[in-house]
């Protein structure tokens, strides 16, 4: 068996196919894991046993003829915010260091049902909230492709062990970009699917209307894979909905693309990127002009001027009320006190990072009484017009073609003082999930410098596979995000 | 509008979080900063916008009524930092908050 | 000119409903007595990650009190998150209804002695319970302090707030209240409504206003657990604002706290500000969409209210308002009335019955009247015969203490009784009267001759007789049969 890492369609069919065993390609991950954490740090539990337990039974399924599942032995890496039965789950945070949830999230439970196997834990902006997975309490991570850089965030750790040829496959959440910028920054594929179209089963809530999970990869096929799986309907999360999704994979082997619009947003002609980025757009349209896709102009004027105002008051706003059940009561860190309310100010004081707190406390301040008028439902009106001018550009475009970040990956510490300088590299994608709308980091190459470009596709909701299908066909064209340098041993 | 540090402490009081003095001004500079990118909204024409997100879709069924047992209570009970039996258990509560009617 | 006052009165009721599992999640609704912390889940113990599901025959039971209290249901209403720190609150707020709540601008009938007042009903909305807090010491190993223990098992189930006009302005009315407002629920079927295990839970506001132009602050009073206590708490506390004013000074909006064994009630101590509950609509939760269908089904459903009910036995069945009262106070009981009069009892002597000797069992054994062993058929039947003169009072009753004790229909319980079917007349009337008149010679033989002037001894042998055939015949029959047979015996002496 080769020891590059492989693809996890490759995996799964080696797996069921016993061309190799399930044990094999977990323990090739685990050690090319073990060799390159000192240095990436990209990952806060590693579940050595239980990842090699959990193959051994994939490998008896197959040997006993059932079927294990389209993910077969596939070694998976899950965000740190996604509860895992019994496996600490921390969200990067002191306040969960050592919680061991007693039930497992949605998408969990269907990774393992479809033979994947959950080999790690990772690191994380903490409860995601950052754009650099720096803010952690297990200490940052680096970027694959340059570890004096930042992976960006807050599925750093998710998008770092794609990078790094660990998994083929990760899960991340986005809330403002959390998936696509951090693929961006990787150089790894990187999907958000459309609000509601995944489970939120399990996912510790940072916005609850913004939160989704999704596929970070280095293959469109992978990440197709992985949204059979993951998709549909959960009746515990009311927020979901049957997407009524086509098989993803269908469209990720064919990805018939012929008359599909595509928008290129007016906003991004002008020097608002670094040069390279702005290429990638070029290229990429010609990439998709070429398999017989039309060109159309669209604008998102309002969602650049208007979304991070609008997503930095929706946000905080309900991340300040998700984590308002931190206590010290029932799970988590407690520190001792007198009296209930000084358990909760000296827990909540020692278990929150700092920038969890600004956000927490910019949440209770745009909803507070006074404030609620001029800040929250203000920014919830704001919102709908963002979604309108969506669906505005959408009349004349089926897919819109626009950057997934502005500039390459910065280095560690460039934000340390301005917070609010780092709230800015969301720009282009906190609006599709002000939007609800799916949208997909694609790679398009890597630099001399060894640092990574791509694009950003958005698609209506529901049209999820329309961006597996775009995606696909760039793909073809600028080949598939290789391993880091180091990935394989 | 005027960001000083009384909002900043007021907002700390509702988050049940209390920031120390020597970081409340830079809070108070973070609150300016951020307060006044919030005021960039007043720009935008909101008239007639229905403030509610409903991300879509039919009407989403109702759960119906039959009782299921969840089987690891215990296991939610060994999170707890303080345990009795199968209470959790608090320090005392004083005066602030909504007081008990049990 | 002498100062008077004005009490205004309004009321916050919480109602417990009969739902199996909680409002958000599925657990069991049967926590009472349970161990703590094991009717819980991730939902609704707050559990990162966890999600609310909401429960469809919570919104029944919300709609079905909505439409009885004669509201006007929202067909969008949405759920808001209502934000305090108290260890009884898992996820540290509650899920509750502001802004568009359930159902709104209802009003309920109460009668005082008979006279019909309105009370509106400002909205009812659907929200969660909280965990319950027990406070004291615990084992001695945090000896020293006294923490206190929290229980989960009730956190999540489901309440419809009921919050009404400030309509009321005596503790009287409020008292009415209550209890109307915990009949219907009762007849619903949408709650227990029980005050002291804590199904049905009330919250009063009330305030003065003076001849003078005055006006007192609203103080809300919590921890009242029965009616007794609602009353005795307004009372004590509309005196003491009225105290408060008389002396010039001024009554602050506050929330006070009753304190039921010293019998006053209390400020909180050293008043925080107003609490911030930072309400914001809930993320989690959709919209609650009600259509039309749903709100028809629901209708249908619908049983004739309490108050209707009255209206009815008191207008058409010319019953006493307190009969009608008492008559219908409970579902069951109003129905198993009803059904006796389908089943042949004229309403008078059903009425009579079903107040007196079936309720009398229904209070003694604490069933319902569908556990009763005889049914409104029996009954009425029964009923019927007495009301045609074939039956007396008397061996009616004892038919029903045959049939209520040993479970028997109506025909076996009236053979068993010794009672005949059609009554007793003709030759066996016959034959009962001369076996009295022969068994008793002395009485016969001084009625015969004439001496029984007073009519003591004839009214003697006829109650003998009465006896004899069980009341089984009417009293002019019997007296009539009597004479035949005087008359007979008269004409052998002769």
């Amino acid at each position: 068996m080769s020891r590059e890492p492989m693809d996890a369609a490759a995996i799964a069919s080696a797996v069921a196919g016993r061309e190799c065993s399930a044990v094999e390609v977990v323990s090739a991950s685990l050690e090319r894991i073990d060799a390159q954490e000192p240095r990436l740090n990209a990952l806060i539990t590693v579940l050595e046993d239980q990842a090699l337990e959990r193959a051994a039974f994939i490998d008896g399924q197959v040997a006993s003829g059932n079927d294990p599942g389209p993910l077969a032995g596939v070694p998976v890496v899950v965000k740190d915010n996604l509860c895992t039965r019994g496996i600490r789950t921390t969200c990067g945070s002191r306040m969960l260091e050592n919680w061991k949830p007693p039930y497992d999230a949605a998408v969990v439970e269907k990774l393992e049902g479809a033979g994947a196997v959950i080999v790690g834990k990772s690191n994380m902006d903490e409860f995601a909230m950052g754009s650099s997975s720096e803010h952690s309490r297990f200490g940052p991570v680096s970027n694959p492709r340059d570890p004096s850089r930042v992976p960006g965030g807050s599925s750093g750790g998710s998008a770092a062990s794609v990078a790094a040829g660990y998994v083929p496959i990760a899960l991340g959440s986005d809330t403002g970009g959390s998936i696509r910028q951090p693929a961006a920054f990787c150089g790894v594929h990187g999907l958000k699917p459309t609000y509601g179209a995944v489970s939120r089963w399990g996912l510790i809530a940072f916005a609850s209307s913004l939160d989704q999970v999704g596929p970070l990869s280095r293959s469109v096929v992978d990440a197709a894979l992985t949204m059979d799986v993951i998709s549909g309907c959960d009746p515990r999360d009311s927020t979901s909905k049957g997407g009524g999704f086509p098989r993803f994979i269908e469209g990720a082997l064919n990805p018939y693309v012929k008359g599909t619009r595509i928008g290129i947003v007016r906003e991004f002609r002008e020097g608002v990127l670094e040069q390279p980025l702005a290429k990638a757009i070029e290229d990429a349209a010609l990439a998709l002009g070429e398999s017989g896709c039309a060109m159309a102009e669209v604008s998102l004027e309002e969602s650049v001027t208007f979304g991070l105002p609008c997503y930095y008051i929706i946000s905080p706003a309900e991340a300040s009320s998700n984590l308002a059940r931190f206590d010290g009561t029932r799970y988590g860190l407690r520190m001792d006190a007198q009296d209930f309310v000084s358990q909760l100010l000296l827990t909540r004081g020692a278990g929150f990072g700092d920038e969890v707190k600004r956000r927490i406390l910019t949440g209770s301040f745009v909803l507070s009484s006074g404030y609620y008028d001029a800040f929250y439902a203000t920014a919830l009106k704001v919102r709908k017009k963002i979604c309108a001018e969506f669906d505005r550009a959408f009349t004349s475009a089926d897919v819109i073609l626009m950057p997934a970040v502005s500039s390459f990956p910065f280095k560690k510490g460039n934000f340390d003082d301005d917070p609010v300088g780092m709230y800015k590299s969301d720009l282009f994608t906190l609006p599709v999930n002000l939007a609800g709308l799916p949208g997909m980091t694609v790679f398009t190459g890597l630099e001399r410098s060894g640092l990574p470009t791509s694009v950003q596709l958005v698609a209506p909701r529901w049209q999820d596979q329309r961006l597996i299908k775009c995606a696909a066909v760039i793909e073809k064209k600028f080949g598939r995000p290789p391993v880091a340098c180091g990935g394989c041993i | 509008m005027e960001i000083d540090d009384k909002i900043v402490k007021r907002a700390a009081a509702l988050s049940g979080i209390e920031i120390e003095d020597e970081k409340t001004e830079a809070m108070v500079e973070f609150f300016k900063e951020l307060v006044g990118h919030f005021q960039g909204l007043e720009s935008c024409d909101i008239e007639g916008m229905d403030p509610f997100f409903d991300p879509g879709g039919s009407p989403y069924p109702l759960r119906g009524d039959e009782p299921v047992r969840w089987e690891d209570s215990d296991k939610a009970l060994e999170a707890g930092a303080l345990i009795e039996g199968t209470f959790f258990i608090v320090p005392p509560i004083s005066g602030a908050g909504v007081p008990d009617e049990s | 000119m002498a100062l008077t006052f004005e009490t205004v009165i309004g009321l916050e009721v919480h109602v417990q409903l009969s739902t199996n599992s909680k409002l958000f999640c599925p657990c069991p609704t049967d926590y009472i007595g349970r161990e703590p912390n094991t009717f819980v889940c991730p939902v609704c113990l707050g559990l990162p990650g966890s999600l609310p599901s909401l429960n469809a025959r919570a919104v029944q039971l919300g709609v079905k009190i909505a439409l009885a209290l004669g509201c006007f249901v929202s067909r969008v209403s949405r759920f808001d998150r209502k934000h305090y720190f108290y260890p009884d609150l898992p996820k540290a707020f509650q899920v509750s209804q502001l802004g568009l709540p359930l159902a709104e601008k209802g009003a309920m009938p109460i009668f005082l002695g008979g006279l019909k007042k309105t009370v509106g009903i400002t909205r009812l909305h659907l929200e969660e319970d909280a965990g319950k807090l027990l406070h004291g010491t615990p084992d001695g190993r945090l000896s020293g302090t006294s923490f206190t223990r929290v229980d989960y098992n009730r956190a999540g189930i489901p309440l419809a707030e009921v919050v009404s006009e400030p309509d009321m302005s005596t503790p009287m009315e409020a008292r009415e209240y209550v209890l109307s407002l915990r009949r219907i629920v009762r007849y619903l079927g949408a709650s227990d409504g029980d005050m002291e295990s804590g199904s049905l839970r009330v919250d009063v506001n009330v305030s003065q206003k003076c001849s003078d132009g005055r006006v007192g602050g609203r103080v809300e009073v919590k921890n009242v657990n029965s009616v007794r206590a609602m009353e005795r708490a307004l009372e004590y506390e509309i005196s003491r604002q009225r105290e408060v004013l008389l002396s010039g000074g001024q009554v602050y909006r506050e929330t006070r706290h009753w304190d039921d064994s010293n019998g006053v009630t209390r400020g909180t101590r050293g008043k925080e500000e107003a609490q911030d509950y930072r309400y914001f609509p809930e993320p989690d939760l959709p919209p609650l969409v009600i259509d039309d269908s749903f709100i028809r089904a629901v209708e249908k459903d619908l049983p004739e209210l309490p108050w209707e009910k009255r209206e009815r036995f008191q207008a058409e069945w010319g019953l006493s308002s307190e009969d009608a009262s008492t008559l219908s106070e409970r579902l069951d009981l109003a129905e198993f009335l009803e059904g006796t009069v389908a089943h042949g009892a004229s309403r008078g002597s059903a009425a009579n019955w079903v107040k007196t000797e079936v309720l009398r069992i229904l209070n003694e054994t604490g069933l319902e009247t569908e556990a009763l062993p005889f049914t409104p058929r029996s009954l009425g039947a029964l009923l019927a015969k007495v009301d045609e003169g074939s039956l007396s009072n008397t061996a009616a009753r004892g038919v029903l203490e045959i049939m209520g004790h040993e479970g028997l229909g109506l025909e076996e319980a009236m053979r068993k009784a010794g009672i005949v079917p059609g009554g007793v007349k003709g030759d066996l009337l016959t034959e009962a009267v001369r076996g009295v008149l022969e068994g008793h010679p002395e009485e016969t033989a001084l009625v015969l001759s004439g001496s029984d002037s007073s009519g003591k001894k004839r009214k003697y042998l006829q109650g003998l007789v009465m006896r004899e055939i069980r009341g089984q015949a009417p009293v002019g029959d019997v007296s009539a049969a009597i004479d035949r047979e005087l008359d007979r015996m008269k004409g052998f002496r002769e």
